[in-house]
């Protein structure tokens, strides 16, 4: 997977415990000893990273080693976050009685469906930004596979929403322009923000969209569910046109591995191996033998990311 | 003759007001279509735009012969 670095952002997707954040970590290790700034994100609600470095990481850009900062989002705590500021905005604008109530109403939409969820997108999309600024490269380690086709699909959602939203607005504004000859108002707030929202959100698609700034692997087991959820996921991805170009084969059994038992698994073991070539021939395919012991610390890092490059 | 004009003219900027009024009410009803049980995929991203509706909902209820707010989630008054 050389040729990931020289993108700007990598996604690992994939079922859960087939080692998505043994891969990116691997991954991002080995980025990091190439010389690029980078940040690993986990996105995963489960946050492991702490485990496998073993290290303390938090919401913000922690640096594990030289060139490697890690950072694990908290979608609760993003989503309290924007509801501080969103109440903040509110009181200046509000007398203090309103506020009051206003507060117990935000409160009550914070807690809707899907808050969580948009909070996690918000955060993934600021970060992306930072590829402009701050790092060489971004790899994200995210959660499950389904969250993570409808975060890609929200920005799609979101623009079309924003747009119909912004052409409503400057309808108002031209009407009162040209048949009420009023001069247009120097700002309309609503259309500041709403503006500001598709820009972020065009921008981060852009990225994302672009085969040349970003990649997305998927990580699987030969075994039967994650193939088949595999399976399920790429059509998908592909209907949004996200750049997917390499599937990791984890936790393969060695070949010096022997014994009857691990024999019998083996020859099923062939069988999925098969099923994953020809299926997904037209992706490349990595594959990482099954170690001896739990990934934990960077020796084991390592020795996962000599079977990613 | 020319208080003809200015009287049409008159009548012109009110029809011109009440389809911009409209046109705004339609958009508040947008932004708080979740409340009004009509999905809204982004009703999260539009907690932002309250600051900037919070003072024309008001205006709007008010001016629908409502003395308090209607909707049990947005109480103004």
């Amino acid at each position: 997977m050389k040729h990931y670095l020289q993108r700007k952002v990598v996604f690992f997707g994939g079922k859960g415990g087939v080692g998505k954040t043994t891969t990116s970590s691997a991954f991002a290790l080995r980025a990091a000893d190439h010389g690029k700034k980078t940040l690993l994100v986990s996105t995963d609600p489960a946050h492991n990273l702490r485990d496998i470095f073993e290290r303390q990481v938090g919401q913000e850009p922690t640096q594990l080693r030289e060139n490697l900062w890690a950072l694990e989002i908290d979608p609760h705590h993003e989503s309290h976050r924007y509801i501080a500021s969103v109440k903040e905005n509110l009181r200046k604008v509000v007398s203090v009685q309103m506020m009051n109530e206003i507060e117990r109403q935000i409160d009550i939409a914070h807690v809707s469906p899907g808050a969580d969820e948009s909070a996690l997108f918000d955060r993934i999309v600021e970060i992306i930004q930072w590829i402009e600024t701050d790092f060489d490269l971004i790899v994200f380690d995210t959660a499950p596979t389904g969250h993570t086709l409808r975060l890609l699909s929200l920005p799609e959602l979101m623009g079309a929403w924003v747009d119909s939203m912004l052409s409503r607005r400057q309808k108002v504004m031209s009407m009162r322009e040209t048949w009420l000859e009023e001069a247009a108002p120097a700002e309309d707030p609503i259309y500041e923000i709403l503006t500001a929202r598709k820009l972020k959100f065009a921008r981060a698609r852009e990225v994302i969209l672009n085969a040349k700034l970003t990649a997305f692997s998927f990580v699987l087991t030969p075994e039967r569910l994650p193939i088949a959820e595999t399976t399920r996921a790429l059509p998908v991805l592909q209907k949004y046109q996200v750049p997917v170009d390499t599937l990791v084969v984890n936790r393969v059994i060695p070949d010096e591995a022997d014994g009857e038992f691990i024999r019998r698994r083996r020859e099923q073991e062939r069988k999925y191996l098969t099923e994953i070539e020809q299926q997904f021939s037209r992706y490349r395919i990595v594959r990482i033998p099954m170690l001896e012991q739990d990934v934990a610390g960077l020796e084991a890092l390592d020795t996962i990311a000599g079977h990613l490059f | 003759m020319q208080g003809y004009e200015e009287l049409f003219y008159v009548r012109y900027r009110r029809e011109i007001r009440r389809e911009i009024r409209n046109e705004e009410d339609l958009f508040l009803l947008l932004c708080f279509s979740e409340m009004l049980g009509l999905p809204n995929p982004v009703s999260y991203y539009t907690l932002e735009l309250y600051p900037a509706i919070y003072e024309r909902f008001h205006e709007w209820h008010t001016r629908m012969g409502m003395e308090r707010s209607p909707l049990d989630d947005i109480r103004c008054c």
